[in-house]
């Protein structure tokens, strides 16, 4: 009788099933284990995590390392994948000519129209206006509204005021007639004086219609055709404000403009086509349909989306030993989303959402160095390491030990960094493939979409649900039940949406309201793992077609993921396939697949290579 | 019918303490309030620790927050009707305080009413604050120490 491990180093995680093999070749798992995996998938850094995840589960099985007579390593997909973002349109505003802006509060109520002016000189000009006063953060509320009202005691007519300070409504309960109030502007001394300007604020609870539609500018400032074409960029970007400020300058050159973000080329089996990254999702991928089997991707040089296929090629070539000539692109995802940029130009912080193009691509190698992994742990803990097989083919066999399953079966993997996926058919033929896009993918979309610059705090906003904090004692869960608490909550927590992370409630700084992150969230996740488990599953299809595939098991962590499974499955029932989380062993659920294969491989192995030597006998 | 509702008092934050009719710190309070359009309603003469006039303000208030002001110490305290007294939101002091605090404990207090984020001094990831904000002057901290050193030798 001997003690057996499988283990299966992943891109995030390390796991290990550890079993008993009796004389008779009978294998019994009698534990298992996941740790992080540490370091790159591949590196010898790994061994640490290895030896971590073998000490745990070998000591939920009450045993000790020296009891181990073999390791069994998992011969990794030789894939990396790697995700950048593309920005293609970004309004440009050379000449400050807009504010437009969400200020807590803003003053007063309805439109202004007038010209620019600073409140020093409110009191010596001659000219009765109208005026829209400039009101710098040197003035408090009582002497700015002090000012105001002695120059419309003297006759001259104000249509509205922009505040550097949070004092709008503070001004404007000063006044006698209410004006509209545009505050917390922070580039106060960027505003452009003697000019034409115009202000408007909703009432509460509404958004801005003059100045987010074009004609109206138009009428306001008495502006021809070509002109109106102009200010299409800044009406758009303040649709959906409480509170803005247009001001026309005379070279007022505002511009939508498209940034050459680089081309590729896909070179397929039978064919080559160029794509501009510019030309969006849609054109990209239709480009790659078009060319499958794809061999190569090659991306211009000294553009955004060549630096990012050079990173790739340079980690894989590091990691494999191997001139970054010899790596491949294999496969690329082309995903459209908006990017919240800062409008350059702009007076108070303002964005505009500009479009981008998310790329996740897919490097495939010969053989990543497990066999350097291997005789690092034998140094390390002294027992016998082995690659025990590829690593498809060992989670299908860890993968059909749910109960319930049966060939011709599919196994999804929505990794990190790929979507890999394998099928085996009654023959127990198998076939396998990695596609470019997962997790990883979404937090960048996640990410660039809030507008965060912070890939951690995606990742987080990815696995999580939110809820809302509603009072000092509640919160309001995304699905809209109330959860009470017993201890008061942070005030830092208090009416802000929170991500409920495992180390408790993270706070978002972000004003997006709870409904929209919550679907910024859902689609990221179905633009990359519902789309690629479809590509995915077409590609291992018999002729093609997912509806031949009888069953289909999700396997990996994002199996585990709150969401993913309903919306994988929502698209896969209406093809009559039976889709669901594995059950490995019918304990391990989604997890273990490959370090259960490895150790069912390994049996398996032993028995055939046993009956070929007693045949031989025989003979 | 109930008894709250028969008073027909308006919806406001209370302010609680005493010699506030000429008060500076008030008066910054009520701007904080004002700019976020919470209305705020006076109450003279109450007696008491600031913690303890500011529970029963909020306690007292239609909208359940209250302020209690302490003039003379230069101590302000926001707190709501269901927090523990010893437990307030935020507590400013011992004075003298600036106006920015004052005025964002007012926004704050309206902010509670209204279920929007606090304005937190360090930003939205500030700890500091949280629950015992007392923020001492490096005499008060160093006479603090002292005493409790004093105290250490004492039971020694």
């Amino acid at each position: 009788m001997t003690f057996i491990a499988g283990v299966d180093v992943g891109n995030n995680s390390t796991e290990v099933a550890i079993a008993r093999v009796d004389t008779g070749g009978k294998s019994d798992i009698l534990s298992s284990s996941l740790v992080k995996t540490v370091g790159i998938k591949g590196t010898i850094r790994n061994a640490l995590g290895v030896i971590d995840a073998l000490d745990k589960g070998l000591a939920l099985a009450g045993l000790k390392r020296n009891d181990l007579s073999l390791i069994l390593l998992n011969e990794a997909s030789p894939v990396i994948g790697d995700v950048a973002m593309e920005t293609i349109t970004e309004t440009v505003i050379t000449e400050s000519a807009m504010i437009g802006h969400n200020p807590g509060t803003p003053g007063g109520l309805g439109i202004g129209i007038g010209t620019t002016i600073v409140l020093d000189q409110l009191e010596t000009t001659q000219v009765s206006g109208p005026w829209i006063v400039i009101i710098s953060g040197e003035f408090g509320f009582k002497e700015a509204a002090k000012r105001l009202t002695m120059a419309i005691s003297r006759g001259l007519v104000v249509a509205g005021a922009i505040v550097q300070r949070d004092d709008a409504v503070l001004i404007n309960n000063r006044l006698h007639r209410a004006i509209p109030i545009v505050d917390e502007v922070s580039h106060i001394d960027r505003v452009p004086l003697d000019m034409p300007a115009a202000i408007e604020v909703a009432s509460q609870g509404r958004t801005i219609e003059k100045l987010s539609n074009p004609y109206d500018i138009a009428t306001l400032f008495d502006l021809d055709p070509d002109e109106t074409r102009q200010v299409v960029p800044i009406a758009r970007a303040l649709m959906g404000t409480r509170s803005a400020v247009v001001i026309k300058t005379p070279r007022g050159e505002i511009e939508e403009r498209r940034i050459p973000a680089g081309s590729i080329v896909l070179l397929g089996k039978d064919r080559k086509e160029m794509v501009k990254v510019e030309a969006g999702a849609e054109a990209i991928m239709e480009k790659v349909a078009l060319v499958s089997p794809l061999l190569e991707i090659q991306a211009e040089t000294g553009t955004h989306v060549g630096g990012m296929f050079e990173h790739v090629r340079t980690v894989m070539a590091d990691l494999t030993d191997q001139p970054v000539s010899a790596i491949q692109v294999q496969d690329i995802l082309a995903v459209d989303t908006l990017k919240p940029q800062r409008v350059l130009g702009s007076l108070a912080g303002e964005y505009s959402m500009g479009n981008a193009v998310g790329l996740a691509a897919m490097v495939k190698t010969h053989k990543l160095p497990m066999q350097r992994l291997a005789r690092k742990l034998e140094e390390e803990i002294s027992v016998f390491t082995s690659i025990g097989g590829v690593e498809a083919e060992m989670a299908i066999r860890g993968a059909l030990t749910t109960p319930g399953l049966k060939p011709p079966m599919a196994i999804l993997d929505l990794g990190g960094g790929s979507t890999d996926a394998s099928l085996i058919n009654e023959a127990g033929e198998l076939k396998s493939i990695h596609l470019a896009g997962a997790g990883d993918m979404v937090s960048l979309l996640i990410d660039a979409e809030l507008g965060l610059d912070d890939r951690d705090l995606a990742e987080k906003i990815k696995v999580n649900p939110l809820a809302k904090v509603e009072t000092l004692f509640h919160m309001r869960h995304e699905d809209g039940s109330v959860q009470f608490f017993h201890e008061p909550l942070e005030p830092r927590l208090f009416g802000r949406v929170v991500v409920l992370a495992g180390e408790g409630p993270i706070p978002l700084t972000i004003s997006e309201p709870l409904s929209k992150i919550v679907q910024i969230r859902q689609n990221a996740k179905k633009k990359v793992f519902v789309r690629n488990a479809l590509r995915a599953l077409e590609r291992i299809a018999p002729a093609g077609n997912i509806r031949l595939i009888s069953f289909v098991a999700l396997v990996g962590g994002s199996a585990l993921d709150f969401e993913i499974p309903k919306m994988i499955s929502d698209v896969l029932v209406e093809m009559g396939v039976v889709i669901g989380r594995a059950n490995i062993r019918g304990v391990e659920g989604p997890r273990n697949a490959v370090a259960t294969g490895l150790v069912l491989a390994y049996v398996t192995g032993k028995t055939e290579k046993t009956g070929y030597e007693s045949e031989i006998h025989t003979v | 019918m109930n008894p709250k509702f028969t008073q027909s008092e308006k919806p406001a934050v209370h302010i609680y303490g005493t010699e506030l009719s000429d008060s500076r710190m008030v008066e910054k309070i009520l701007l904080g309030l004002e700019e976020e359009g919470v209305p705020a309603e006076i109450f003279e003469g109450k007696q008491g620790s600031p913690e303890n006039i500011a529970k029963q303000a909020a306690v007292r208030s239609p909208v359940s927050v209250g302020i209690g002001v302490d003039q003379r110490r230069g101590v302000a305290v926001l707190h709501h009707r269901d927090l523990p007294e010893e437990k307030p939101l935020f507590i400013l002091g011992p004075g003298p305080l600036e106006n920015t605090p004052l005025r964002n404990l007012g926004a704050n207090a309206a902010r509670l009413v209204k279920g929007n984020p606090m304005i937190l001094v360090n930003g939205p990831d500030d700890k500091s604050n949280i629950f015992s904000p007392i923020k001492f002057s490096e005499e008060q901290l160093e006479q603090l120490v002292r005493e409790a050193i004093a105290k250490i030798e004492r039971e020694r």
